[in-house]
């Protein structure tokens, strides 16, 4: 025997099927939306939003990597054994806008650009005498306590006045001569950010 | 066509129009960037083994250098450098060539100092990678260039100290 069923019931089983397909939504205020799952995941409901909404994460994304996270692959052993050969880092840009730097925090120093740059450890600050006496720095004649430098060659530095704008930078890893370790003064200018990583804390 | 659909037309043709001229007709600083990239790539250029291709190669690198030109390279970790004449510089580069072990130079982020219609000024990172070694030398490079019969040739590269 034939079964008959109302268009009315028809048309509710056919939503309820499309439902679990994904290819509808019902709304609780009664309202269905007939874009399928598939193009709501890919494309989303309204195609200018999206586009609108992906241009913006890019533009974000962009300014985030570009200009104030920048990422950085470090290469070389001079920050051993605070920061290993081959790992990465990131440098903020952010506490420099509003603040100067601070001793001991590891900086990046641009080049002609920003494609390529040192990392060092900023040991003097502007207007500071510092010398270096049997790999020991003193500022303003006082010791420098430097935890992080393990075994450092016997560098030897006279005394020397920073200018206004001048920080003294150097590597952690100090077991080199002073002539193989590319480090020493820098201007402000060239202090680009601060590495988010600044190595292990003291044991 | 719509009013705002005729205003990006307009603007998409305004940027193409901007970016062809650009192209055709290109500064002085675009052909010195230029130039110089152009020496980066002829320096990379793989050693096919041969003498005379890369004393060939070694021609045209020294080609971009003008008739008196120095050349003063001093930088921690690497061999000092100090030529003024252009055999000497072909020797150089063919030595390097024979020698080498697949090492990539970079000129990175150049910036035009001063620039004037014979007279220009670039700052450049050069990055020096030797296939197989994890170290990587990298100097702070000034071009001094002038301009002999049109074109743009090398005059002066020194270094520049980061630090001081």
């Amino acid at each position: 025997m034939k079964q008959f069923v109302a268009p009315a019931k028809i048309f509710q089983d056919r939503i309820t099927e499309l439902c679990y397909l994904g290819a509808v939504s019902v709304f609780e205020s009664g309202h269905v939306d007939l874009v399928p799952l598939w193009r709501r995941v890919l494309i989303g409901r309204n195609p200018r939003i999206t586009l609108l909404r992906a241009a913006l994460i890019g533009l974000v994304c962009w300014v985030t990597f570009r200009h104030v996270l920048l990422p950085v692959r470090i290469s070389g052993i001079s920050m051993e054994p605070t920061l290993r050969n081959g790992s990465v880092n990131l440098i903020n840009r952010l506490p420099y806008w509003w603040r100067e730097p601070r001793r001991g925090e590891i900086v990046a120093i641009r080049t002609t650009g920003t494609s390529v740059m040192y990392l060092k450890r900023i040991v003097a600050m502007p207007n500071e005498t510092v010398e270096i006496r049997a790999g020991r720095v003193f500022i303003n004649g006082e010791p420098l306590a430097e935890s992080y430098v393990k075994n450092p060659d016997p560098w030897e530095m006279p005394p020397r006045r920073l200018g206004r704008n001048e920080y003294l930078v150097f590597g952690d890893n100090r077991s080199m001569p002073m002539e193989l370790h590319v480090a020493g003064v820098v201007r402000r200018d060239r202090i680009v950010g601060k590495a988010i990583w600044q190595g292990r804390p003291d044991p | 066509m719509k009013k705002w659909h005729k205003h990006l037309v307009l603007l998409v043709a305004l940027v193409v129009g901007a970016m062809a001229l650009r192209a055709l007709i290109p500064s002085d600083e675009r052909r010195v960037h230029a130039l110089l990239a152009q020496m980066v790539r002829e320096i990379n250029e793989q050693s096919r083994g041969g003498t005379f291709s890369d004393l060939a190669v070694a021609n045209r690198v020294a080609d971009y250098f003008g008739p008196e030109f120095e050349i003063r390279i001093n930088a921690t970790g690497a061999p000092e450098l100090d030529i003024s004449d252009r055999s000497e510089l072909i020797q150089m580069l063919l030595s390097a060539r024979k020698s080498r072990r697949g090492v990539k130079v970079s000129l990175l982020d150049p910036q035009t100092v001063g620039i004037s219609k014979t007279n220009a000024v670039v700052e450049a990172t050069g990055k020096a990678e030797v296939s197989g070694e994890t170290d990587v030398f990298v100097s702070e490079l000034r071009f001094t260039l002038v301009k002999i019969d049109r074109r743009w040739r090398i005059r002066k590269v020194e270094t520049i100290r980061t630090f001081e």
